[in-house]
């Protein structure tokens, strides 16, 4: 190597090596979010278990929860015991079971099987609104049972049963007190519906996508499943499909969003992605919050609250849900205001929701749903006291 | 051999050529939290949505979370459609001179063939043809 080529060698070597400690410092800095904003523990408590109602060991995610504080779970049906030889469940969206419970330890079940004109073939998406529940079904007026197969990794095949009849969406209408009320077809609309909303005044919200393009679409529906308008998104605040494609993340897989109730409008989260959140109004007003975050971290859900918004964010690189942290964002300006962790070695996708101050969850193995109240108090002195109360 | 035969040989060949994939409209994710008296855990599974047209292969698998089987996918990539390939297009169109052909589609439902429009028709009205072939 003569004089020239070492001369430009080392240069080359020292910009990368400037280049690679500039990055990584402005990730630090990024990242250096969690120190900045002012933490806080949350201790909880158990309280009895809520009579009348039953719990699986699996809860299909996210929860739901009204402004009285009444927490919204979605348990799965099929269990299948893992170690005594049975095949898995079907690769099919899997029967749920709606269970709610309130802050004075009323249970309810929202039981899909009240709608006994139509073969529900999935449940796709609920939604608790101010007086009702609504649920968005594929489901089929006729059942004409077809063996399918799939196929399973590393060899073999497995086979499970479904309605061949074509599937068509419908809404589905439930009191509050779990009665079944009508059905309503949501049908030759411009968008297939991933996830449904709805209004205090009736009027519903359906996002989802364009079956021919694959784009993301948007659209109120009136009460009667028709549409009511077409609302546009802003450049740049959606993906240009919903579905993955190769060489992006998850291929083949849809854009999953949450659906949270925030006073009269409706938040729609998409999540894990870089894409904001976005504020609907009754009226169809779209707006964009951008929470102030770290970069590289996304959104993984919002936890519903009364008050500001708590997001449980993923950071960068992170696959472990020990990664996770809540942060409380302003709505206003997108800062982050708090970080909370949780005792008991909870996780953050384990609160249900944020009601009065209160952290509600719950634990739901051995068949009990088991409410758990969680008070947040400055982790300084929470650390405190845990050391006093070890002396 | 039989035209009727010959016919019936052509799907059975024709079948294991398409029934190898599975193949789903697109995947959908849905994120568990599993509990158990010894375990909490979370998971995110992807499972298939049959919502449209069967255009991407997958396979799956199943884990254990809090004691209780679950099921997830993947997507493979893209499901091969035989009758875009010209060479299996011309010999199915040699058949079909001389019989009726069934075709299965990639869910193993078939259907007859038509010659001209290299298509099947609607698969709904066929079921009960379909069904003698299983």
């Amino acid at each position: 190597m003569d004089k020239r080529t070492a001369v430009l060698t080392l240069l080359f070597a020292t910009a990368l090596s400037f280049r690679a400690e500039g990055q990584a410092g402005s990730e630090a800095a990024a990242g250096s979010i969690s120190t900045e904003v002012p933490a806080y523990r949350v201790t909880f408590e158990r309280r009895d278990p809520v009579p009348g109602v039953t719990a699986s060991g699996a809860i299909k995610l996210p929860f739901v929860c009204t402004t009285d504080g009444t927490v919204f779970v979605s348990f799965l049906n099929d269990t299948v015991p893992a170690g005594v030889g049975l095949p898995g469940p079907p690769p099919v969206l899997p029967p749920l079971r709606l269970v709610s419970f309130s802050t004075t330890g009323k249970g309810q079940t929202f039981d899909l099987a009240q709608v006994n004109d139509l073969y529900i073939s999935s449940e796709l998406d609920h939604y608790v609104g101010e007086s009702e529940v609504v649920f968005l079904v594929r489901a089929a007026r006729e059942y004409k049972p077809q063996k399918k197969t799939y196929r399973i990794k590393g060899g073999g095949q497995g086979e499970y049963t479904s309605n061949a009849v074509e599937q068509r969406q419908y809404i589905l209408i439930y009191g509050r007190d779990g009665t079944y009320r009508k059905t309503i077809e949501a049908e030759d609309l411009p968008l297939r519906i991933e996830n449904l909303g709805v209004f205090p005044s009736g009027t519903f919200l359906a996002f989802g996508y364009d079956a021919k393009d694959e784009s993301p679409r948007l659209a109120t529906l009136k009460e009667d499943g028709t549409l009511l308008m077409p609302l546009e998104f802003k450049k740049g605040d959606v993906p240009e499909s919903m579905i993955g494609k190769a060489g992006g993340a998850r291929p083949g897989v849809i854009a999953p969003a949450q659906f949270v109730p925030d006073g009269r409008s409706i938040i729609i989260v998409q999540k894990e992605s870089t894409f904001p959140l976005l504020e609907v109004s009754e009226g169809g007003a779209l707006e964009a919050i951008h929470p102030k975050l770290s970069r590289n971290s996304s959104i993984k859900a919002l936890i519903p609250s009364d008050r500001n918004l708590y997001a449980i964010v993923a950071q960068p690189g992170a696959d472990s849900a020990s990664k996770e942290t809540i942060y409380e964002v302003s709505r206003e300006d997108g800062n982050v205001l708090r970080r909370f962790e949780l005792a008991d070695g909870r996780r953050p996708s384990q609160i249900a929701c944020i009601h009065d101050q209160k952290f509600l969850s719950l634990d739901h193995g051995e068949g009990k749903i088991i409410p758990l109240v969680g008070s947040a108090e400055p982790a300084d002195i929470a650390s405190q006291q845990k050391t006093g109360s070890k002396n | 051999m039989s035209k009727h035969l010959m016919a019936l040989a052509f799907v059975f060949l024709y079948s294991a050529f398409c029934g190898s994939q599975t193949c789903t409209n697109h995947l959908k994710e849905i994120e568990l939290t599993c509990q158990s008296s010894t375990c909490s855990e979370n998971v995110t599974i992807h499972l298939n949505d049959d919502a449209g047209p069967a255009d991407i292969k997958y396979s799956c698998t199943s884990f254990d979370c809090c004691g209780e089987l679950k099921t997830t996918c993947e997507d493979d990539g893209a499901c091969e459609d035989a009758l875009h390939n010209p060479e299996v297009r011309a010999r199915i169109d040699d058949v079909a001179k001389t019989s009726r052909v069934l075709v299965a589609d990639c869910n193993g439902r078939y259907a007859p063939y038509l010659p001209r429009i290299g298509r099947t028709i609607n698969l709904d009205r066929v079921l009960a043809a379909d069904r003698i072939l299983r």
